[in-house]
C-alpha cells in the first residue's frame, strides 16, 4: 500500500563490523573536529567499554574530556550540565557510547549546542529546529534496542513534571553510527532480551502503524528477519559475535524504520510507564506488546500475519491458514517471552517489575498525551489504555 | 499563480472562522472539551497558523468563555503552543476535510512549537469539533476513532450559526 503522501530521511552514515571503532577518528576529521566530548555511563566505564573506544581512537583525537555521570533515562538537568562541560573544555564534537539513556542525553546536548540554547526547555516541539551550528556527532550503541543512533527522536525526562518528553527533529540525527561487537558482547542476557524486544517493537509498530510507507517497511522487515533469527541466540550465547552484530544491525534498521514511520500504542503506554513507575523501557515493551497486538487485532490481523513470516520463518507461516496467522503471531511472541522469562528473568507482567497497581491510572492519563498514540491504527481512549494495563498487570 | 494562493487563503480564513465558532460552541456545550482546556494555563493562547502569510486562529480559555482571535489579532499573541502548517496547500487538505489530523501529522504537514504532550489535548479537542461539524460519513473517514457527542450536531450547528 502506498500512502497518499510520505516523507523519508536517514542521513546517518553506518559503520558496521570488524574494527569499526578504529574508523571514528577518520569520520570526525572529515568534519575538521579534533576534540570530542566523550559521553557514557558509570557502568560502561567500570567494565572497560569506554576504554576500548578510547584505545581504538589512539592519539588521533584529544580524548581528555570524558563525562560518565549519566543516569538511566536522560534528564533536562544532566543535558544542561553537560553543555557547560562541553563549552568549558572547548570541545568541538560529541562521541556517545552507551544505550538509549546515554545516546538521548547526547542528542539533547547536541541540540543545545547546535541551536545555541542554554536550557533544553526552550527547544520543545516537533520539526522546528533550523540547521544550526555544527557539532559533529558520532554514536556508538552498547545495547541493541533503542536504535536511537539512527532516529530523529530523543526521549528526555523532565524531572519536575515526572514526564518523559519527546523531541522530534532531523537535527537530532547523528552523523555516524558505529556498530562493533566489542560494545555489546558484555550485555547481560536479561538486558539483551529486554532491549531486543524494544527493537522488535520499533520494527513491528513501524510496520503496522498509520505512518508506514514502502521505504520504512523495507527497513522494518529486514529488522524483523534479523531479530527472528538472532535475538534468542544472542540471549543464549552472549559472546556469539554473529548474533551480536546481527542484533546491532537489527536495532539500527528498526530505528531507521520508526524514525520515519513512528511507533504506536506500545510505546505510548511504555513511555508513560517509564515516566510514572521507572520500569526499564525494554521491559515495558516486552510486557505490553502482546496485549496491544490483541487490542489492534481488528485492524492489523493481516499485517501481523506478515510479521509471523518475518519473525518465525516460512515453515511456521505456511503451517497456518491465512486467517489464523495474525493470532498465531501473537501466540508465538508470547511463547518467546516465556522462554526469556525462564532463561533470564525477563518479566512478563507489570507487577513483576516496578509498576504498582496505583500507578495504572496515572500511566493511562499520561499515555493518551503521548504523540505515538496518534498513529496507532486503532484509536485508544484512556479507558482502553487502562483495560490494557490491567491485563498486563 | 499568486492570486490562486490568495484565493486559497481566503477559503482558509473562512474555514478557520467556522472552526473558531465551533471551538467556542464546543467549549460551551461539551464537558469533555472544557475539561481538556484545563490542561493549559489560564489566559495562554493556542494558535494555529499557516506559513508563511497566515491566516491564523488563536484561542484562549478563561472561566466559562473561550476567547477566539482571527486576523491580525491572532498573529500578535504570544502562543503557549503553536501548530503551524508548512504551507497553505497542506493546511487546506485538513481544513477542507480531505485528511484528518492524524493523517496530516503522518504526512509531516505541520510543525509544533511547545510541549508536545499538551498538543495531544488540542488534537482531541479538534477531533471533537470536527465530529460535530462534519457529516457522519466524512467524520468517519477523518477520525481514527469517533469521539462521543454530548449534544446533537443540529443543536451544535444552531449555536455555531447564531453565536449566542
Ligand atoms: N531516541 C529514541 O529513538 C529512543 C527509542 C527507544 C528508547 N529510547 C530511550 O532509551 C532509554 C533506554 O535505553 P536502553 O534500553 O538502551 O538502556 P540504557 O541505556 O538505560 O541501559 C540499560 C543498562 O544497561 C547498561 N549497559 C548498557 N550497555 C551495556 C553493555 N554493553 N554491557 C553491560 N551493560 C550495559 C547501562 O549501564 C544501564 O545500566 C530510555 O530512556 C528510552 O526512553 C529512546
Ligand atoms: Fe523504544
Amino acid at each position: 500500500m502506498i500512502p497518499k503522501y510520505y516523507e523519508f530521511l536517514n542521513s546517518v552514515k553506518i559503520l558496521s563490523g570488524d574494527k569499526a571503532l578504529e574508523n571514528i577518528p577518520y569520520e570526525l576529521k572529515q568534519f575538521n573536529a579534533s576534540k570530542p566530548i566523550i559521553l557514557s555511563d558509570a557502568m560502561l566505564q567500570k567494565i572497560g567499554t569506554v576504554d576500548i573506544v578510547i584505545k581504538a581512537i589512539g592519539d588521533q583525537l584529544d580524548t581528555s574530556t570524558v563525562f560518565v555521570d549519566i543516569p538511566p533515562d536522560s534528564s533536562y538537568k544532566v543535558v544542561n550540565a553537560i553543555r557547560e562541560v562541553y563549552t568549558q573544555n572547548n570541545c568541538d564534537s560529541i562521541i556517545a557510547i552507551g544505550g538509549g539513556s546515554v545516546i538521548d542525553t547526547a542528542k539533547g546536548v547536541r541540540m543545545l549546542i547546535s541551536q545555541q540554547a542554554e536550557d533544553i526547555k526552550q527547544l520543545e516541539g516537533s520539526e522546528i529546529l533550523k540547521k544550526g551550528i555544527k557539532a559533529p556527532f558520532v554514536v556508538v550503541p552498547t545495547t541493541s534496542g533503542t536504535g536511537s543512533e539512527a532516529t530523529l527522536v530523543a526521549v528526555i525526562s523532565n524531572p519536575d513534571e515526572g514526564t518523559k518528553k519527546e523531541f522530534v527533529s532531523y537535527e537530532l540525527l547523528p552523523d555516524a553510527a558505529v556498530l562493533d561487537v566489542r560494545m555489546t558482547e558484555t550485555l547481560p542476557p536479561k538486558i539483551t532480551a529486554s532491549t531486543g524486544m524494544d527493537a522488535l517493537c520499533h520494527a513491528l509498530e513501524a510496520y503496522t502503524c498509520l505512518q508506514k510507507n514502502p521505504v520504512s517497511d523495507a527497513y522494518a522487515i529486514s529488522a524483523m528477519r534479523l531479530i527472528g533469527e538472532y535475538l534468542e541466540k544472542a540471549v543464549d550465547k552472549p559472546k556469539d559475535k554473529k548474533a551480536r552484530i546481527a542484533m546491532a544491525n537489527a536495532s539500527l534498521l528498526a530505528g531507521i524504520a520508526f524514525s520515519n514511520s513512528m511507533v504506536g500504542l506500545v510505546h505510548a503506554i511504555g513511555h508513560a510507564a517509564g515516566g510514572v513507575s521507572h520500569i526499564p523501557h525494554g521491559n515495558a515493551m516486552a510486557i505490553l506488546l502482546p496485549h496491544v497486538m490483541e487490542f489492534n487485532m481488528p485492524k492489523c490481523e493481516k499485517l501481523y500475519g506478515d510479521v509471523l513470516l518475518y519473525l518465525f520463518g516460512p515453515e511456521v507461516y505456511a503451517s497456518a491458514p491465512a486467517q489464523e496467522r495474525g493470532r498465531l503471531c501473537v501466540e508465538k511472541i508470547r511463547q518467546m517471552l516465556h522462554r526469556f522469562n525462564e532463561k533470564c528473568g525477563l518479566p512478563t507482567r507489570l507487577r513483576d517489575d516496578k509498576v504498582k497497581e496505583i500507578d495504572l491510572l496515572p500511566i493511562a492519563e499520561k499515555a493518551i498525551n503521548d504523540g505515538a498514540i496518534v498513529v496507532n491504527p486503532v484509536g485508544a481512549t484512556k479507558e482502553d489504555v487502562l483495560e490494557i494495563l490491567k491485563k498486563a498487570y | 499563480m499568486k492570486d490562486n494562493k490568495k484565493f486559497k487563503r481566503a477559503i482558509a480564513r473562512f474555514v478557520l472562522f467556522l472552526l473558531g465558532r465551533g471551538l467556542k460552541t464546543a467549549y460551551k456545550l461539551d464537558n469533555e472539551v472544557r475539561e481538556e482546556f484545563k490542561a493549559f494555563p489560564d489566559n495562554t493562547f493556542i494558535r494555529m497558523n499557516i506559513a508563511p502569510y497566515g491566516p491564523a486562529l488563536a484561542f484562549s480559555a478563561s472561566g466559562d468563555r473561550l476567547c477566539v482571535y482571527g486576523g491580525k489579532k491572532a498573529k500578535e499573541v504570544k502562543p503557549f503552543i503553536e501548530i503551524e502548517f508548512k504551507n497553505i496547500d497542506g493546511a487546506l487538505q485538513v481544513l477542507l476535510a480531505r485528511i484528518g489530523i492524524a493523517e496530516a501529522y503522518c504526512q509531516h504537514r505541520m510543525l509544533v512549537y511547545g510541549d508536545l504532550y499538551k498538543t495531544l489535548g488540542i488534537i482531541r479537542i479538534m477531533n471533537k469539533v470536527e465530529n460535530y461539524l462534519f457529516p457522519g460519513f466524512i467524520a468517519k473517514k477523518l477520525l481514527v476513532k469517533r469521539p462521543e457527542k454530548e449534544v446533537s450536531s443540529l443543536r451544535f450547528y444552531l449555536k455555531v450559526l447564531t453565536n449566542i
